[in-house]
């Protein structure tokens, strides 16, 4: 396991109305175990604890009970942190505050040159995560010129120039068009299957269809936990937490349940039609 | 261009209606060695009531556009009429148009800036001269138009609220102004799946019940196949579709083509057509989708 949690919590401080300091929930009693080279969707509501999860993952924030370890390291103590920050990296949502220099190479060294890595493989590692991320030939140009789909893949680049093994994207798909969502998750998909553990935290449900493990968040809790298709046939868990399957899959649910000969959670819109008029023509 | 070759502007007959443009052109850094052409040749009209979606990839035209309803951009060359206001005109009434033409950013909770909700909402109707008392009254109307409790929220800071929820103050502080035409950029933009919804429909509503008119922009092909009645797209400056969502999504590769999605209700209903079971135009929705294969196949059966 790369990275275990064991009934961790954590509580936000929050401020009553008459003054008074409180705590809110941001995950409470979670235990999740994360192996190395999975794919992971952490999925929920807006304030349902995935981001707060996130940032246990790398000792952003350090659990109120409970145990989190990344590589065996205990996050709560202090002297692990740098290997921890090491080992997770995280990418955010906003593409345009996540760039720190003007221009993308220098972006992407960033990380490595604050860990003191020597000059000569400052270089190695920039060059190569461009490549892993299909930017080489930005390298000299300026940031804040290229797409959003663009930046969020420096922003990997930026994390991988750091080597870690584990890719944390934080909503980094939440604010791009189509086209810079599926740049994005082309990048995560392919570091994975080069061995990168990713754990992908977002709302849109098409993009868990290719993942090992999806995790359901809601109220700070999970929910449940288990393989894509098993959670887009759990159609009550899902109203509870105000997800939908993808529309293919609710169809084709839908009309398998009636009878007719569809392939159940097909999420193929054109193969799902063929289907359809096959059980017509009888 | 030279000045022999100027024209003067001929007189349209401008008909009644929310926009009517006619050869709308519009060049970034015009007459210089940068000069952009962003719009070329734009003809439209936009019927009051209307729910219109406005679809293309960067770069295609369409933000320029949209950003001309209530003159962020001056226009340059062509007609270009809205709700009545001549753009064209030396000094267009810019005021009254912008209180008819309300405008909400992407993102626009980036923009929420006061000490509490209420002077936020209030903020436009201020600088629009609205008395206090009014104000207030306004400010009311449209914090519950959009679903907020207006006696619980409004002392509140807006940095304080979830990212719906300052999305929906952000909104309020546009429909306080009462708009007649509501130009949305990316509303539901970074929302998660509730807050997606809680917009879409309060937009519907407003189309619906008080008939205003509605230009949304958005990159979400399955949200425009579901709410808009008609789809405008633009390339390089140029309007290439503008049709009912079901007539746009029957062009699937012309669409691919532009990078866009063809929605998984259009990709099906295509399917279907093509080996002859032609659905009414009118199906957006899974559900109503779902109604009318059953009926389909309960007739067969029958």
């Amino acid at each position: 396991m790369i990275i275990k949690l064991d009934n961790v919590s954590y509580y936000y401080k929050s401020y009553n109305d008459d003054g008074t300091v409180g705590s809110a929930v941001g995950v409470e009693n979670v235990s999740l175990e994360i192996e190395e080279g999975s794919f992971v969707a952490l999925v929920g509501h807006n304030g349902c604890g995935k981001s707060t999860l996130a940032k246990l993952l790398n000792g952003l924030l350090i659990p109120k009970s409970g145990v989190v370890t990344v590589n065996g390291l205990d996050t709560a103590n202090r002297d692990n942190i740098f290997e921890i920050r090491k080992n997770v990296g995280m990418v955010f949502q906003n593409p345009d505050n996540q760039m720190v220099a003007s221009i993308v190479e220098e972006d992407v060294a960033f990380g490595p040159e604050n860990l003191g890595v020597p000059q000569s493989e400052i270089v190695e590692r920039v060059e190569q995560a461009l490549k892993q991320v299909g930017m080489s030939e930005y390298a000299k140009r300026s940031p804040h010129k290229l797409s959003g789909g663009q930046k969020q893949r420096i922003a990997i680049a930026g994390a991988l120039a750091i080597r870690p093994k584990v890719l944390v994207l934080d909503e980094s798909t939440a604010m791009l068009d189509p086209l810079g969502r599926r740049e994005v998750l082309e990048v995560a998909h392919s570091l994975n299957k080069q061995g990168m553990t990713v754990v992908l935290i977002t709302h849109f449900m098409e993009e868990v269809l290719d993942c090992d493990t999806v995790v359901v968040m809601s109220g700070g809790r999970v929910l449940k936990t288990g393989a894509p298709m098993e959670i887009f046939e759990d159609g009550e868990l899902l109203k509870k937490v105000g997800l939908a399957a993808p529309r293919t899959i609710a169809l084709s649910q839908m009309l398998d349940d009636i009878g007719l000969k569809v392939t159940r959670n097909c999420t193929d819109a054109k193969k799902l039609g063929g289907e359809i008029c096959q059980n017509l023509k009888k | 261009m030279s000045k022999s070759k100027k024209i003067v502007a001929p007189t349209v007959e401008i008909p009644d209606c929310a926009i009517f443009c006619q050869n709308l052109t519009f060049e970034y850094n015009q007459k210089s060695m940068f000069a952009k052409r962003a719009l070329n040749n734009v003809n439209l009209t936009i019927q009051k009531g209307e729910f219109v979606a406005i679809v293309g990839h960067t770069g295609s035209g369409k933000t320029t556009f949209v950003q001309h309803l209530n003159a962020l951009i001056r226009h340059q060359s062509g007609v270009l009429s809205v709700l009545g206001h001549n753009l064209g005109d030396k000094k267009p009434d810019l005021k009254a148009l912008r209180q008819d033409v309300g405008m909400v950013f992407q993102y626009p909770e980036y923009q929420l800036f006061a000490d509490t909700v209420l002077d936020d909402v209030c903020f436009g109707l201020k600088n629009f001269g609205i008395e206090k008392d009014k104000r207030e009254a306004l400010a009311r109307d449209a914090l519950e138009l959009v679903g907020l409790e207006f006696a619980k929220i409004k002392d509140k800071s807006p940095f304080d609220l979830s990212g719906g929820e300052k999305r929906r103050v952000a909104l309020a502080g546009v429909l306080a102004m009462k708009p007649k035409i509501l130009v949305l950029d990316e509303p539901t933009a970074g929302l998660d799946p509730r807050g997606k919804s809680e917009i879409l429909s309060l937009v519907s509503k407003l189309n619906a019940e008080q008939n205003v008119t509605v230009l949304m922009v958005s990159h979400d092909m399955n949200e425009v196949y579901e709410n808009a009645r008609r789809v405008i797209v633009f390339r390089d400056g140029e309007v290439v579709y503008d049709t009912t969502p079901r007539a746009l999504f029957r062009h699937e590769s012309e669409i691919e083509a532009m990078n866009l999605e063809v929605p998984a209700m259009a990709q099906l209903l295509n399917t279907l057509e093509e080996q002859g079971y032609t659905l009414p135009d009118e199906l957006r929705t899974v559900e109503e989708v779902y109604e009318a294969i059953v009926a389909l196949k309960g007739g067969r059966n029958a």
